[in-house]
């Protein structure tokens, strides 16, 4: 179990590093403006749902198993 | 509260135990690729950037290398790992630190190139709003010549839309250029920090299992006595 003073570091930590990154995440939104970030993402989610529909993987049914089913028939 | 504190707390040790990295190594190769990338940055933004944002480069360099440092981090945490993923059970030394040092560099300067076109569409908003406002004032600037030399002019575009494109086109040059500058100064600085921590880029599991163990083994030791 760690101390109350360990858990105050990490939390300070977290806290600077979360703002930091905010403020960084921000100033690039404010230079570029929120269209060109909401463009990127729809183009990005595009990119990457078509990427999922098209290289799924086919289920092939084996040609055996239908002649099999065929005789069984 | 502080049992979400504590939890929180807990959850965030375990995640940067699971990563395994060497945060000083993380931190070097981050800081010399943010302050090198905010050096090309201030150099463009003082070539082409807008009047308007013109302050003193020394200041202006320190400031947004320091405000754009934890993406720097991110990317270099996410190359890291991605790097011992796919090549750390490599038995070839080259392969497994030249793909590092390229993955380190190809993420690092992503960062870099969007951090500079970030930059580059403020001062194109910034310096096409002053064009509307000068053309606004003075009807004696729509007379101008539609391209510079060596420029390609832009087809029934005159005046004030000839102006912008022109704008346009220098800063997507200057990306370009840029992006070029970023990403071979990038890969020489990583090498140079590759040369001096490259034996520090992931911890070993087993250190941490027999860290564990012996914590384990002082606490039954403990119990017993």
């Amino acid at each position: 179990m760690k101390g109350a003073g360990h858990r105050l570091v990490v939390c300070a930590i977290a806290v600077v590093a979360l703002v930091w990154t905010l403020a960084s995440l921000v100033t690039l939104v404010y230079w570029s403006g929120l269209a060109l970030w909401l463009a990127g993402a729809i183009a990005a989610g595009t990119f990457a749902w078509t990427l999922r529909v098209y290289l799924r993987p086919t289920q092939a049914v084996p040609v055996n198993e239908t002649s099999v089913n065929r005789q069984s028939v | 509260m502080s049992g979400v504190v504590e939890r929180t707390v807990e959850r965030l040790d375990v995640q940067r135990s699971r990563l395994q990295l060497h945060w000083v190594t993380v931190g070097c190769f981050a800081i010399v690729i943010a302050f090198a990338d905010g050096f090309w940055l201030t150099s463009m933004q003082g070539a082409v950037g807008a009047m308007q944002r013109n302050q003193k480069p020394l200041g202006r360099w320190l400031r947004d290398s320091t405000l754009m440092l934890p993406l720097y981090i991110l990317g270099v945490v996410l190359a890291l790992v991605l790097a011992r993923r796919l090549f750390g059970r490599s038995p070839s030394r080259l392969l497994k630190f030249g793909a590092t040092a390229l993955l380190v560099t190809v993420i690092g300067s992503a960062v870099g190139i969007i951090e500079v076109a970030a930059s580059s569409a403020y001062d194109y908003r910034l310096q096409t709003a002053s064009l509307e406002q000068k053309v606004a004032f003075d009807h004696s600037h729509n007379e101008v010549p539609p391209a510079a030399a060596g420029t390609p002019a832009p087809k029934g575009c005159t005046g004030l839309c000839a102006q912008k494109e022109l704008t346009l086109y220098t800063h997507l040059k200057a990306v370009r250029l840029a992006a070029g500058l970023l990403f071979f100064s990038n890969l020489a600085l990583v090498l140079w920090v590759l040369m001096l921590r490259g034996d520090r880029l992931w911890r070993s599991p087993t250190t941490d299992q027999h860290d564990a163990v012996v914590e384990s083994s002082r606490a039954i030791e403990a119990v017993l006595a």
